[in-house]
């Protein structure tokens, strides 16, 4: 058999002969090799400590964009909204959420060191003295009249807050109903009252809900609080917010556990989502790093044999890792979500040139080739394919750098300079080994991978031109998914408060902004906003000051004795004596009003007990149960009598500052109509409402842009990567059928990785884009090494070779590093690795299948 | 999208500023067309006022020298002239107004004075022996509640709040009665809306109608 060394020599000499002068010289000086290598290695360690990383993902595009440019004049003029805690308070029981909320509020604001300002509306007091004006008018006058009604039934309960003072109360106002009133008014708090009674019973009386009694009729689901945080921010920490995060944390773990058992509490925002993302990313990567390591040491025990071996071409990948890691410091200084992924990109194309030339190095000991002459020979098989995979593949990531996707770009100056690193270290690291300890030269011996289960060209080509036909179809529905909420871990507590917040267009944290340079304008602005179709609501300073006050202040100036009697007047007697308690449940019983019924087996069953003496019905007990948030109906009530006019001076700042700007602009805020977590609302909202206001941007337009701008950035990006390539590989390699050996199936490997994403719902994303630029590293590596191959083995084909066992050895190095990545809680990274095996797997099938079929002699050539 | 305030239950984060900006722009129009100018109540003057009508009523309803129609003809003249019955008329018929023609305005303001007499004979005319007593009075921001307790026949008293505004040179008058916090103009007003949502003005006016006083 011959081997490549014999093998006629093929165009492009020039790099075989190039690639042997570096790992002959390495041969003959190794200490001198090692010795600088390491000085190297150090110097880049020294810098890597300056090398910072950047999470904030909106800062990965173009900073010129138009989308960019907006955001980043919103966020300078409103700085205190990027960076807020929000910290949702809820549940069913709504006096439960004001009184936690308040705790909240309270704990917060005595965090000084941490806590800048907490804000929460529903208990600010400014919004407690005035919410009355908030209220349309002819929901305030039903209101109004509702508290003049319950007046008296307050004032009696003020006067006697025991279980003897409600009863009593209740017993009246039921006779007062009778009497021309509706008794459906008192179903609210016959049904609260029951659920008290009811679980006095069971040992755990529930608190009384007197919001609920006292509000609307018929007040069902979820109360809502929201506390906006804003932290002191220590720049010192990864997360600058981390102090006020951990504040929060105190706050909401000093909560009583009677009051915490009866909300939900959630935190969110920007820091949190960050904060967990981190955590999320780092939880299971002790796992998957020690699965990682397993796997990665036995396919490299598989392919090289020998655990000095393996040794080596690990520490092939760790030199290029710190060296490149030390460019990475010299050019970009700090690195961003997907840069930071050079990792990634350096292990599975650092090893690559590591295990080629070891395993070549195997085939010439083999052929009874040792030392430099194994070295030579390995050279003049490989070198040229080492050194031309290398300058393509640094060409394919340069063509990254060119659009606006900066990420991207980062990562490309950063992976075309890492692998002609690899390239080195692999020349010079290696044979200096050898030549220190020779038998790292030898592994397994010759180990040729079957290729009997390949079939003809034509069902080859066919197979492939079918596949290309189904993924053609498939990969225009791929789309890139610019959301960070996207790449979180769903079931994360921060991501998961941020669902309850997008589920109510109230609350829904992203919304569009406009900046206008006046009053006047922003008004103007949410007009023509507010007409735009699919806005719910265009807000700006001007809609935070009440309208119509004078007819609502008439309203509530009518209404004000009512309030004020509720608050201090005595309670006069409208309606015959004390209760009878014998008689109370039978009355209930016969009352038409929905929860009397209920209420009555209620009070009779806790009668019972009490007479009986347990100690869960006794009175103090109920009591408690009873009249536990009273006090705080009561006080908020008390500073509703505060009520007056308000205007924009009156605001609190806290909300004033988030729509008007220090320097005087105004924002306006527009809010959809519709959940724009949902890729195809948020397109149609910020389609609509860029028709009519260009200068609309924020988070929504941010998404929007990016997904378009990385989309369109990484097209041009691919197509241009592999233009670069193919005519580097025309002009070294001066014949098309191999530079379409080597393209074609990458191609085509691309073609299907973006099919699956569609398949599988997958969208690629700022974690998982990375496959595309490996796939296509990887991929142009191991279709140069196959077609050079190829083209200089004369006899048992390329599988015969050791080629193909190390280019299979060093995808499946790199799916082993980094599959595991697919267990992880992270949504992105968990993409990142099954993208990355369905990419390299998929690559490596069709390079394998259609490089060698593309190369072949066609059947009538003699 | 209009979204209301809770009075005691907590106030949505952003749905405060939700405002139905163009549906107030109506009622701001007229209630800067019946605004009248008014100083803060005098308490003395005030007390006066209640006292004055509480008196009159209370004679004109227990007397028996007069005739019923005279006495109640008192009644009616001194109810029309404590009870400042634009007010009257402005909250107890609300937006509605707009609804009705001008002759339907026209007759219920001149039912008006005769409702209110009546309304009083109906709350405060059973079993009074004793003169209804006036108290001491306290300020509601412009105005002032006068304290009156209306003795009653069985024991015990009915303890009221009149509310009273000065109207300048129209003087002071009642503008509100208050029992145990509840506002007789709010009661009313929500007994006018139905009725006027169940019949219309026609309804309206035929209530009031059987319901004024007419000596």
């Amino acid at each position: 058999m011959r081997t490549a060394a014999d093998a006629p020599a093929l165009k492009g000499q020039w790099l075989d002969r190039l690639a042997a002068i570096i790992a002959t010289t390495a041969y003959a000086r190794p200490v001198f090799t090692l010795v600088l290598l390491a000085i190297l290695a150090l110097a880049s360690v020294a810098l890597a400590t300056t090398l910072r990383v950047d999470t904030d993902s909106s800062r990965m595009l173009n900073p010129d964009l138009p989308f960019q440019s907006r955001a980043q004049e919103i966020n300078s003029a409103f700085p205190g909204i990027k960076n807020t805690i929000l910290v949702v308070v809820r549940g069913t029981h709504r006096d439960a959420v004001t009184a936690a909320t308040v705790s909240l509020v309270t704990a917060l604001a005595a965090e000084e060191a941490a806590v800048a300002r907490v804000f929460a509306p529903s208990v600010d007091p400014f919004f407690v003295t005035n919410g009355l004006l908030y209220d349309d008018l002819a929901g305030l006058r039903e209101r109004l009249s509702r508290l003049g009604q319950s007046a008296n039934l307050l004032a009696r309960l003020r006067a006697a807050p025991d279980t003897a003072g409600f009863l009593d109360a209740l017993d009246r106002a039921m006779t007062l109903a009778e009497e021309g009133g509706d008794p459906a008014d008192l179903a609210p708090l016959m049904m609260g009252a029951a659920e008290v009674f009811e679980t006095a019973t069971t040992g755990a009386p529930l608190p009384f809900d007197w919001s609920a009694a006292f509000d609307d009729k018929g007040v069902e689901g979820l109360a809502t609080a929201t506390l906006s945080v804003e932290p002191v921010l220590d720049f010192t920490r990864v997360n600058a917010a981390k102090p006020a995060l951990q504040a929060v944390t105190r706050a909401v773990e000093a909560l009583p556990p009677s009051l915490a058992a009866l909300v939900e509490i959630g935190v969110t925002g920007d820091p949190a989502l960050r904060g967990e993302e981190l955590a999320s990313v780092t939880a299971s990567l002790p796992i998957s790093f020690g699965l990682s390591i397993l796997l990665v040491a036995l396919v490299l025990w598989l392919a090289l044999g020998g655990w000095g071996r393996v040794g080596l071409a690990l520490g092939a990948v760790v030199m290029t890792l710190i060296l490149t890691t030390g460019v990475a410091a010299l050019t970009v200084g700090a690195l961003n979500l997907v840069s930071v992924a050079f990792v990634v990109l350096m292990v599975g194309l650092g090893i690559d040139f590591a295990i080629h030339f070891l395993a070549h190095l195997d085939e010439e000991a083999a052929a009874g080739r040792t030392g430099a002459p194994a070295i030579a020979g390995s050279m003049r098989a490989i070198g040229g394919a080492l050194v031309l995979s290398a300058m393509t593949t640094a060409l394919a990531f340069l063509a990254f750098t060119t659009g606006d996707f900066v990420g991207m770009a980062q990562l490309g100056i950063i992976g075309a300079a890492g692998v002609i690193i690899a390239l080195v270290v692999a020349l010079t690291l290696v044979p200096a080994a050898v030549a220190l300890r020779s038998s790292l030269a030898r592994g397994r011996g010759p180990l040729s991978l079957p290729s009997g289960v390949l079939p003809g060209r034509g069902p080859i080509f066919a197979a492939a031109a079918l596949l290309a036909l189904g993924a053609g179809v498939l990969a225009p529905s791929a789309r890139f998914d610019a959301d960070p909420m996207g790449l979180r871990d769903p079931q994360s507590a921060s991501v998961v408060t941020y669902g309850w917040l997008a589920a109510d267009p109230a609350r829904a944290p992203l919304r569009l902004s406009v900046i206008a340079p006046d009053a006047e304008a922003a008004a103007m602005t949410a007009e023509e906003a507010a007409g735009i179709d699919g806005v719910e609501n265009a807000l700006w300073i001007g809609y935070l000051v009440p309208d119509g006050q004078d007819a609502k202040l008439d309203e509530i100036d009518l209404a004000w004795p009512s309030l004020d009697f509720a608050v201090n007047g005595d309670a006069i007697d409208l309606a015959r004596g004390a209760v009878d308690l014998d008689a109370l449940p039978s009355r209930l019983a016969a009352f038409p009003a929905p929860g009397a019924a209920r209420l009555a087996e209620a009070i009779a069953a806790w009668r019972s007990l009490r007479e009986n003496g347990e100690p869960t019905a006794r009175d103090p007990v109920t009591d408690e149960a009873l009249f536990r948030f009273f006090p705080q109906l009561m006080e908020r009530l008390a500073m509703q009598l505060d009520v007056g006019p308000v205007s924009r001076a009156d605001l609190p700042a806290a909300l004033a500052e988030r729509f008007v700007a220090g320097d005087g602009r105004h924002r306006v805020e527009i809010i959809a109509k519709t959940d724009l977590t949902d890729p195809e609302n948020r397109q149609i909202f910020v389609d609509a409402v860029a028709a009519r206001l260009p200068s609309a941007g924020g988070a929504p337009a941010q998404i929007e842009g990016a997904a378009r701008a990385i989309g369109g950035a990484m097209l041009q990006a691919t197509l241009l990567s592999l233009l670069a390539t193919g005519a580097l590989a025309v002009l070294v390699l001066r014949s098309s059928r191999m530079v379409l050996a080597i393209l074609v199936p990458l191609a085509l490997a691309g073609l299907v990785t973006i099919a699956f994403s569609a398949l599988l719902g997958l969208p690629f994303n700022y974690a998982n884009v990375i496959v595309l630029p490996l796939m296509i590293g990887i991929g142009v590596d191991t279709g140069i090494h196959i077609a050079m191959r190829a083209g200089k083995q004369q006899s048992g084909g390329v599988f015969a070779t050791s080629t193909p066992r190390a280019a299979l050895a060093s995808a499946l190095t790199t799916i082993a590093a980094f599959g595991t990545l697919a267990l992880s809680d992270h949504a992105g990274t968990a993409s990142m690795g099954f993208m990355l095996v369905i990419a390299l797997t998929t690559s490596l099938v069709l390079i394998f299948a259609l490089t060698p079929a593309i190369l072949a002699p066609r059947p009538d050539t003699p | 999208m209009s979204r209301r305030l809770s009075i005691i239950a907590p106030v949505p984060i952003m749905a405060p500023v939700l405002i139905t900006a163009r549906a107030a722009g109506a009622v701001l129009v007229l209630c800067l067309a019946l605004a009248s100018p008014a100083e803060a109540a005098d308490p003395a003057t005030a007390q006066t006022t209640a006292r004055s009508l509480t008196a009159t009523a209370h004679t004109a309803l227990t007397g028996s020298e007069a005739p019923e129609a005279e006495r109640l003809a008192t009644l009616q003249a001194a109810i029309d002239e404590t009870f400042a019955f634009d007010i009257w008329r402005r909250f107890l018929l609300g937006d509605a107004v707009q609804t009705m023609s001008e002759a339907q305005q026209a007759e219920i303001e001149a039912l008006l004075p005769g409702f209110l007499a009546n309304l009083y004979v109906d709350q405060f005319a059973r079993g009074l022996d004793v003169a209804p007593e006036v108290g001491d009075t306290r300020d509601v921001r412009r105005d002032v509640l006068v304290s009156v307790r209306f003795p009653r026949a069985g024991g015990g008293t009915l303890p009221t709040e009149w509310r009273v505004r000065d109207f300048g040179e129209r003087g002071h008058l009642v503008i509100d009665i208050i029992v145990g916090g509840i506002s007789f103009l709010q009661l009313k007003r929500d007994e006018f809306s139905q009725i006027l949502t169940d019949g219309g003005p026609e309804g309206l006016i035929a209530h009031m109608r059987a319901n004024a006083l007419t000596p």
